[in-house]
Parts: C-alpha cells; sequence; structure tokens
C-alpha cells in the first residue's frame, strides 16, 4: 500500500482535517481553534497537506505550515513558517509517510514563499525524520524554573503532616526573604494589561530591532491574533512603563499550580526582563502558586534575565530544526548559526 | 539467506530495544506498528540495524508500513533486498 501526499483544501477539506487531528492529538479542541489557527492569523492562511493511502484515497496523516513574520539578521517581516499538527495514524507510522510530510511542508520554501519553515520536536522521537533527512537541529531550548512557594512540593514528597506544613511555611518565608531582597527598587511603573494590544506594542517591536538574530515580531496584530484571540488558552498580559512609555511586557499562562512566562520582551530587557519577573511572582505568589516556569536558549539575554531573576536552569526543551532553500542568502545566514531569540510562545501553535 | 535465523536477530533487537515488545512476548506475528511496539523513531532505530545486520540499504520509498508490518513482514522485506542484489549499494 502506497502513500500519496497532497496539498489539502482547508474549507472543502476541513472535517478530515478535524478527524485526523483529533483522533491522533486528543488533548486540544481542533474544531474550537480551527479558524482561528487556519485562517484568522494576521501572517497569513496556514499551508496543509494530507497523507492518503494510494488506492482508496482515504487520509491517514496531516501536517501544517503555519506562517509567521520574523525579524531576521535586522529585517522585519520576513515570511516564516511553523510545522505543527503533524499526525499520522498508528498504523502507518512506518516513518516513510512522515518523510512525505515533512518534505511537504518544505515545498513553500522551496517555492520562495517562506524564508524558512522550523518544526520544534519536543524530544527524540520527533528528530526521527530530520535524522533520516541528515537534518541537525539549529539551537536547543532549556528550561528554567523558580520556586514560589513549597507547601505542594513537600507534600507531594513527604506526605501532608503538621510537621511538613511547618517545615513548607518556613521554607515559603525563605523564599518570600529572598525574593525581597532581589526586587530593590526600579523605575518601572508596572501594570495588569487588560485590553487588546495597540500600536505602541508595534513601536516597541519596532525599537528593539534584532540585529543579527532570529526573533519572532511582535506587532500589535500579531500580539493581539496570540495572546487575546486564542480561543483555547487565557494569557495574563504585565507591562512596564517608564515616564508613562512602554519599556517592556511580560505574557504568562496558568497551568495547574504553576505559572509559564510565555513571552518577555523589552528595551532594555536586562533592565525591564528582572523588574516585569518580580512583578509576576509576587502576583502569583499571591494566587498560591508554586512554580514559574520559563523557556529561553542558554547564553541569550532573555537567559541571563532569567538567572538574575532567581531561575535556576533545569532540564533541556524542544529543539528548533529549520529548513531554508540551499543558496538563498537566509540559508547563509542560518548556516553563520544566529542567535535564536525564542520563548515558550514560538513553540506555541 | 536463513529466514528462522534472521527473524530470530530481528525480534531479539525489537526485544531488547523495545520494552513493549518485551512485555508482550513478542512472536513473528505480532503487529509492530498497530500495536504501537515501533513508531517512527523506532523504525529509524530498526532500519540501523538491518542495514547492518543484514549489509542491505533501505530508502526512503521502502519505508512503507507493509515492510514493518510483523517480524515475518520484516524478513520477507530484507530477503527481497538481499535477493535483488541491494547489499552491495549501502
Amino acid at each position: 500500500m502506497s502513500i500519496l501526499v497532497r496539498p489539502a483544501r482547508l474549507d472543502e477539506e476541513k472535517e478530515d482535517l478535524l478527524c485526523i487531528l483529533q483522533r491522533n492529538l486528543p488533548d486540544l479542541s481542533h474544531t474550537r481553534r480551527f479558524d482561528w489557527l487556519y485562517h484568522r492569523n494576521p501572517a497569513g492562511a496556514a499551508w496543509c497537506w494530507f497523507a492518503l493511502e494510494e488506492k482508496s484515497h482515504k487520509p491517514v496523516g496531516v501536517a501544517s505550515v503555519f506562517p509567521r513574520c520574523m525579524w531576521i539578521g535586522g529585517a522585519s517581516g520576513k515570511l516564516c513558517g511553523q510545522v505543527g499538527d503533524f499526525a499520522i495514524d498508528a498504523p502507518h507510522r512506518s516513518l516513510g509517510p512522515a518523510l512525505l510530510l515533512q518534505k511537504a511542508t518544505f515545498d513553500p520554501v522551496n517555492q520562495g514563499k517562506l524564508e524558512f519553515c522550523y518544526d520544534c520536536p519536543p524530544d527524540d522521537r520527533g528528530m526521527s525524520t530530520f535524522r533520516r533527512l541528515g537534518m541537525e537541529p539549529n539551537c536547543r531550548l532549556q528550561r528554567y524554573a523558580r520556586p514560589l512557594r513549597l507547601e505542594h512540593r513537600f507534600a507531594k514528597r513527604f506526605g501532608n503532616s503538621s510537621v511538613i506544613s511547618a517545615l513548607a511555611l518556613m521554607g515559603n518565608l525563605f523564599l518570600f526573604a529572598r525574593s525581597a531582597a532581589k526586587s530593590g527598587t526600579n523605575d518601572f511603573e508596572i501594570a495588569l494589561h487588560l485590553g487588546p494590544f495597540d500600536e505602541e506594542f508595534t513601536t516597541l517591536d519596532e525599537r528593539v530591532g534584532a540585529d543579527d538574530s532570529i526573533r519572532s515580531r511582535r506587532s500589535s496584530n500579531d500580539l493581539n491574533w496570540r495572546f487575546r484571540e486564542d480561543p483555547l488558552h487565557q494569557y495574563c498580559v504585565l507591562t512596564a512603563r517608564r515616564r508613562g512609555e512602554l519599556a517592556g511586557f511580560l505574557v504568562a499562562a496558568a497551568q495547574d499550580r504553576d505559572a509559564y512566562v510565555v513571552d518577555l520582551f523589552g528595551d532594555p530587557l536586562d533592565r525591564v526582563g528582572p523588574a516585569l519577573l518580580e512583578a509576576l511572582a509576587q502576583q502569583e505568589r499571591r494566587a498560591k502558586t508554586q512554580s514559574l516556569h520559563a523557556l529561553a536558549l542558554p547564553g541569550t539575554e532573555l537567559a541571563r534575565v532569567l538567572r538574575r531573576a532567581g531561575f535556576s536552569e533545569r532540564e533541556a526543551s524542544a529543539r528548533v530544526v529549520a529548513y531554508s532553500k540551499p543558496g538563498t542568502a537566509t540559508s547563509e545566514f542560518l548556516a553563520r548559526r544566529p542567535q535564536w531569540s525564542f520563548t515558550r510562545m514560538d513553540l506555541l501553535a | 539467506m536463513d529466514r528462522t535465523k534472521a527473524a530470530d536477530q530481528i525480534r531479539k533487537f525489537i526485544v531488547e530495544k523495545f520494552p513493549l515488545a518485551k512485555r508482550k512476548n513478542l512472536t513473528n506475528t505480532d503487529a509492530l506498528l498497530d500495536s504501537g511496539i515501533l513508531d517512527s523513531l523506532g523504525v529509524l532505530d530498526l532500519v540501523g540495524f538491518i542495514e547492518k545486520e543484514f549489509t542491505v540499504r533501505v530508502s526512503d520509498d521502502e519505508l512503507i508500513p507493509e515492510n514493518f508490518r510483523t517480524v515475518d513482514a520484516l524478513v520477507i522485506f530484507v530477503e527481497s533486498k538481499s535477493s535483488n542484489g541491494s547489499g552491495s549499494h549501502a
């Protein structure tokens, strides 16, 4: 039984696409996020491919590329793509169909529609097609964590007793004291941002630029789509202002008893970043959040800011594997191994 | 090629490498893909083993489910590769 891969017609074949995603990636409500993810992205509509059984034409796999506007080496508005919604029915996971789909995701790049596309395999399994294609990761993110409270961790490890509760309380006081010592004073006004992102965020994005690195663009349109219109997730946004002017922002999401820094951005990040992280820590401690987590690339400004704010390095996380058309300026730029300023936001579909 | 010996070699590799195969006491006719014993990374490891052990070269378009469905299917696949002389092109 051979497998064919062809582009999907997003409108006519939406139900087939949703069926494959729902049976292979059941943790997400694909129906609720479909229009937002596939059609309403300000960077453009998604590309999508089906893997089909040649004889029956029954879809057995799917892969998509979601457009992303990026800064590449100081130039803004470069259209790139993130590979996502990659799913293959179990009886067809013999690598061949996955390879065909992975190669199909390179098509918009080879056709000159995208500068590059990237995938973020979370584990070794996700690297199998790239290993077969002889592709190496461009970089690898690292998880950073900062404990805020200890009662849940202690209870999980040592059980519930009055002694353990007392020890956790002492631990909490120590963490609070350490945090108070770190916070000091800063000249930023930190506030919860409740409304849509407006043009001052676009201005901040342009002011920060990207020099010799690669990062996502953060225009007001990009941010509203990502953080305000997402039908499945809610985000908390903190802004930092200096004399009324926007200097930076932080986006966080709660999950179980923890909170995740989804994005942290500012000018200059080494000053505004710690102030925003400390404000988040204070807010989350009051909400009885146990730990803060963040993703960053070791050696970047963001990683240094996280460490200064009391985060410690934890395990290696997702890799970033990028494909660019050989012989292009982007391909040459990527070959020079530029810095990837990626955050958790860049891994979200 | 000795089919029984080839099947034993392949089954031994799978049982040692993939814990689910060991738990299921894998036979030559058990489903490898449908049961979740093999996934794409597992197939990649298995291809590496087959290429080394049987001196054959497996191309991308041979990475189809039919060739990896069971240990018996793998033996037939390896035998076909060996008999058509693809082994010298590794």
